[in-house]
Protein backbone atom coordinates (compact mmCIF):
# COMPACT_ATOMS: atom_id res chain seq x y z
CA UNK A 1 0.00 0.00 0.00
CA UNK A 2 2.78 2.93 1.10
CA UNK A 3 5.06 1.34 -2.27
CA UNK A 4 1.97 2.30 -4.53
CA UNK A 5 1.07 5.51 -2.43
CA UNK A 6 4.84 6.11 -2.96
CA UNK A 7 4.92 5.30 -6.78
CA UNK A 8 1.99 7.27 -7.00
CA UNK A 9 3.22 10.30 -5.10
CA UNK A 10 6.72 10.02 -7.51
CA UNK A 11 4.44 9.26 -10.94
CA UNK A 12 2.34 12.41 -9.73
CA UNK A 13 5.73 15.23 -9.43
CA UNK A 14 7.53 13.58 -12.45
CA UNK A 15 4.40 14.54 -14.73
CA UNK A 16 4.00 17.77 -12.82
CA UNK A 17 7.62 18.25 -13.96
CA UNK A 18 7.29 17.10 -17.36
CA UNK A 19 4.01 18.94 -18.26
CA UNK A 20 3.62 21.79 -16.56
CA UNK A 21 6.86 23.74 -15.90
CA UNK A 22 4.67 27.07 -16.61
CA UNK A 23 2.05 25.85 -13.62
CA UNK A 24 5.01 25.37 -11.34
CA UNK A 25 5.80 29.29 -12.29
CA UNK A 26 2.40 30.42 -11.70
CA UNK A 27 2.42 27.98 -8.50
CA UNK A 28 5.56 30.15 -6.96
CA UNK A 29 4.33 33.50 -7.68
CA UNK A 30 1.17 32.75 -5.81
CA UNK A 31 4.00 31.30 -2.76
CA UNK A 32 5.48 34.95 -2.77
CA UNK A 33 2.94 37.19 -2.24
CA UNK A 34 2.73 37.57 1.97
CA UNK A 35 -0.33 39.93 2.51
CA UNK A 36 -2.43 40.40 -0.62
CA UNK A 37 -3.17 43.55 -1.58
CA UNK A 38 -6.72 44.70 -3.47
CA UNK A 39 -4.35 45.12 -6.50
CA UNK A 40 -3.62 41.39 -5.68
CA UNK A 41 -6.96 40.23 -5.69
CA UNK A 42 -8.21 42.20 -8.40
CA UNK A 43 -5.58 40.57 -10.48
CA UNK A 44 -6.64 37.15 -9.45
CA UNK A 45 -10.20 38.06 -10.62
CA UNK A 46 -9.03 39.40 -14.33
CA UNK A 47 -7.08 35.99 -14.46
CA UNK A 48 -10.09 33.89 -13.42
CA UNK A 49 -12.33 35.64 -15.64
CA UNK A 50 -9.89 36.03 -19.18
CA UNK A 51 -9.43 32.01 -18.51
CA UNK A 52 -12.95 31.50 -20.85
CA UNK A 53 -13.54 27.94 -21.20
CA UNK A 54 -13.46 28.76 -25.10
CA UNK A 55 -9.98 30.19 -24.67
CA UNK A 56 -8.93 26.94 -21.90
CA UNK A 57 -10.93 24.69 -24.91
CA UNK A 58 -10.73 25.68 -28.29
CA UNK A 59 -11.84 22.58 -29.60
CA UNK A 60 -14.95 22.34 -27.98
CA UNK A 61 -15.98 24.63 -31.27
CA UNK A 62 -15.73 20.93 -33.45
CA UNK A 63 -18.31 19.52 -31.04
CA UNK A 64 -21.37 22.13 -30.67
CA UNK A 65 -24.13 21.26 -28.21
CA UNK A 66 -27.61 20.24 -30.35
CA UNK A 67 -30.04 18.97 -27.87
CA UNK A 68 -32.91 19.00 -31.14
CA UNK A 69 -30.52 16.45 -32.86
CA UNK A 70 -32.13 13.00 -31.18
CA UNK A 71 -35.57 14.59 -30.62
CA UNK A 72 -38.33 12.59 -32.52
CA UNK A 73 -39.25 14.20 -36.12
CA UNK A 74 -42.50 16.00 -36.41
CA UNK A 75 -44.74 13.69 -38.24
CA UNK A 76 -46.72 16.22 -39.11
CA UNK B 1 -6.36 3.12 -26.69
CA UNK B 2 -5.10 6.37 -27.54
CA UNK B 3 -8.04 7.77 -25.76
CA UNK B 4 -7.59 6.21 -22.53
CA UNK B 5 -3.90 7.47 -23.27
CA UNK B 6 -5.61 10.84 -22.88
CA UNK B 7 -7.18 10.32 -20.05
CA UNK B 8 -4.37 8.94 -18.36
CA UNK B 9 -2.98 11.91 -19.15
CA UNK B 10 -5.77 13.99 -18.43
CA UNK B 11 -6.04 12.42 -14.84
CA UNK B 12 -1.91 12.12 -14.07
CA UNK B 13 -1.98 16.00 -14.27
CA UNK B 14 -5.40 16.80 -12.12
CA UNK B 15 -4.20 14.43 -9.26
CA UNK B 16 -0.46 16.05 -9.55
CA UNK B 17 -1.57 19.59 -8.84
CA UNK B 18 -4.02 17.98 -6.02
CA UNK B 19 -0.87 16.50 -4.52
CA UNK B 20 0.56 20.15 -4.23
CA UNK B 21 -2.32 21.95 -3.74
CA UNK B 22 -3.10 20.08 -0.73
CA UNK B 23 0.60 20.35 1.12
CA UNK B 24 0.30 24.00 0.79
CA UNK B 25 -3.19 23.97 1.75
CA UNK B 26 -2.09 22.48 5.13
CA UNK B 27 1.21 24.80 5.17
CA UNK B 28 -1.05 27.70 5.05
CA UNK B 29 -2.18 26.78 8.50
CA UNK B 30 0.84 25.93 10.32
CA UNK B 31 3.26 28.41 9.85
CA UNK B 32 4.13 28.68 6.30
CA UNK B 33 1.32 30.99 5.64
CA UNK B 34 0.31 34.40 7.69
CA UNK B 35 -3.02 34.43 7.30
CA UNK B 36 -6.47 32.80 6.36
CA UNK B 37 -6.68 35.33 3.99
CA UNK B 38 -3.60 34.29 1.82
CA UNK B 39 -4.22 30.68 2.36
CA UNK B 40 -7.72 31.60 0.56
CA UNK B 41 -5.75 33.56 -2.16
CA UNK B 42 -2.66 31.13 -2.79
CA UNK B 43 -5.69 28.41 -2.28
CA UNK B 44 -7.68 29.61 -4.96
CA UNK B 45 -4.76 30.64 -7.31
CA UNK B 46 -3.36 26.61 -7.02
CA UNK B 47 -6.79 25.54 -7.75
CA UNK B 48 -7.67 27.50 -10.99
CA UNK B 49 -3.71 26.50 -12.10
CA UNK B 50 -5.01 23.31 -11.35
CA UNK B 51 -8.29 23.12 -13.26
CA UNK B 52 -7.16 25.20 -15.89
CA UNK B 53 -3.98 22.35 -16.82
CA UNK B 54 -7.02 20.07 -16.55
CA UNK B 55 -9.12 21.98 -19.51
CA UNK B 56 -6.35 22.14 -21.53
CA UNK B 57 -5.65 18.14 -21.62
CA UNK B 58 -9.20 18.18 -21.95
CA UNK B 59 -9.17 20.39 -25.21
CA UNK B 60 -6.09 17.98 -26.49
CA UNK B 61 -8.10 15.08 -25.41
CA UNK B 62 -11.36 16.87 -27.87
CA UNK B 63 -8.79 17.53 -30.42
CA UNK B 64 -7.70 13.74 -30.82
CA UNK B 65 -11.40 12.68 -30.80
CA UNK B 66 -12.15 15.34 -33.64
CA UNK B 67 -9.17 13.68 -35.49
CA UNK B 68 -10.76 10.26 -34.76
CA UNK B 69 -14.47 11.03 -35.66
CA UNK B 70 -13.46 13.32 -38.98
CA UNK B 71 -11.98 9.60 -40.18
CA UNK B 72 -14.69 7.49 -38.64
CA UNK B 73 -16.74 9.83 -40.85
CA UNK B 74 -15.43 8.31 -43.78
CA UNK B 75 -16.76 4.56 -42.89
CA UNK B 76 -19.24 4.70 -40.70
CA UNK B 77 -21.12 8.76 -40.97
CA UNK B 78 -23.97 7.47 -38.30
CA UNK B 79 -21.38 6.28 -35.88
CA UNK B 80 -20.07 9.28 -35.78
CA UNK B 81 -22.23 11.57 -36.15
CA UNK B 82 -23.63 9.93 -32.97
CA UNK B 83 -20.11 10.34 -31.01
CA UNK B 84 -19.40 13.86 -31.76
CA UNK B 85 -23.35 14.42 -30.38
CA UNK B 86 -22.45 12.48 -27.23
CA UNK B 87 -19.16 14.62 -27.18
CA UNK B 88 -20.93 17.55 -27.47
CA UNK B 89 -23.66 16.55 -24.64
CA UNK B 90 -20.18 15.84 -22.56
CA UNK B 91 -18.60 19.19 -23.60
CA UNK B 92 -21.80 21.62 -22.56
CA UNK B 93 -22.03 19.97 -19.41
CA UNK B 94 -18.05 20.64 -18.38
CA UNK B 95 -18.47 24.12 -19.69
CA UNK B 96 -21.83 24.63 -17.40
CA UNK B 97 -19.50 22.87 -14.00
CA UNK B 98 -16.50 25.61 -15.19
CA UNK B 99 -18.80 28.38 -15.46
CA UNK B 100 -19.91 27.39 -11.93
CA UNK B 101 -16.16 26.85 -10.48
CA UNK B 102 -15.54 30.12 -12.54
CA UNK B 103 -17.95 31.79 -9.84
CA UNK B 104 -17.01 30.09 -6.62
CA UNK B 105 -13.31 31.07 -6.88
CA UNK B 106 -14.41 34.63 -7.88
CA UNK B 107 -16.37 34.45 -4.65
CA UNK B 108 -13.68 33.09 -2.55
CA UNK B 109 -11.48 35.98 -3.77
CA UNK B 110 -13.81 38.45 -2.80
CA UNK B 111 -14.46 36.59 0.74
CA UNK B 112 -11.24 36.51 1.17
CA UNK B 113 -10.42 40.24 -0.02
CA UNK B 114 -13.17 41.46 2.85
CA UNK B 115 -12.60 39.18 5.62
CA UNK B 116 -8.71 40.37 4.89
CA UNK B 117 -9.74 44.31 4.77
CA UNK B 118 -11.18 43.60 8.89
CA UNK B 119 -9.07 43.46 11.54
CA UNK B 120 -9.16 40.97 13.64
CA UNK B 121 -11.41 42.57 16.89
CA UNK B 122 -13.64 43.98 14.37
CA UNK B 123 -17.03 42.43 15.43
CA UNK B 124 -17.96 42.02 11.95
CA UNK B 125 -14.45 39.23 11.81
CA UNK B 126 -16.32 36.34 12.92
CA UNK B 127 -19.14 36.57 10.44
CA UNK B 128 -16.71 37.46 7.41
CA UNK B 129 -14.75 33.79 8.42
CA UNK B 130 -17.74 31.63 7.95
CA UNK B 131 -18.39 33.44 5.08
CA UNK B 132 -14.68 32.63 3.67
CA UNK B 133 -15.08 29.53 5.25
CA UNK B 134 -18.82 28.94 3.17
CA UNK B 135 -17.22 29.85 0.01
CA UNK B 136 -14.05 28.06 0.23
CA UNK B 137 -16.28 24.81 0.56
CA UNK B 138 -18.66 26.04 -2.15
CA UNK B 139 -15.62 26.13 -4.27
CA UNK B 140 -14.20 22.30 -3.67
CA UNK B 141 -17.60 21.72 -4.75
CA UNK B 142 -17.36 22.75 -7.90
CA UNK B 143 -14.48 21.76 -8.80
CA UNK B 144 -15.36 18.02 -7.70
CA UNK B 145 -17.94 18.58 -9.68
CA UNK B 146 -15.91 18.75 -12.79
CA UNK B 147 -14.16 15.69 -11.83
CA UNK B 148 -17.44 13.52 -11.03
CA UNK B 149 -18.77 14.30 -14.62
CA UNK B 150 -15.42 13.01 -15.62
CA UNK B 151 -16.06 9.69 -13.87
CA UNK B 152 -19.56 9.79 -15.37
CA UNK B 153 -17.77 9.74 -18.85
CA UNK B 154 -16.13 6.03 -17.97
CA UNK B 155 -13.17 7.76 -16.53
CA UNK B 156 -11.18 5.59 -14.25
CA UNK B 157 -9.95 7.43 -11.20
CA UNK B 158 -6.98 5.27 -9.57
Amino acid sequence: MNTALINLVIFAVQTLLREAPAAIAGIRALLTVDNPTDADYEAARKRIIADTYESLVPNAAKFPHNPTVDAPASQE
Amino acid sequence: MTTNKWFKRFFSILCAFSLFAIPIAIAGCSGGCKSTERTAYVGSGVTHISVTAALRSWNDYLGLRDAELTALANTDPAKAAKERQKLGEQNAKIKDAYAKYQAAQLAVLTAAQLFGNLSPDDPNAPAAADRLNASIAASATTMNSVIDLLKQFGVKVK
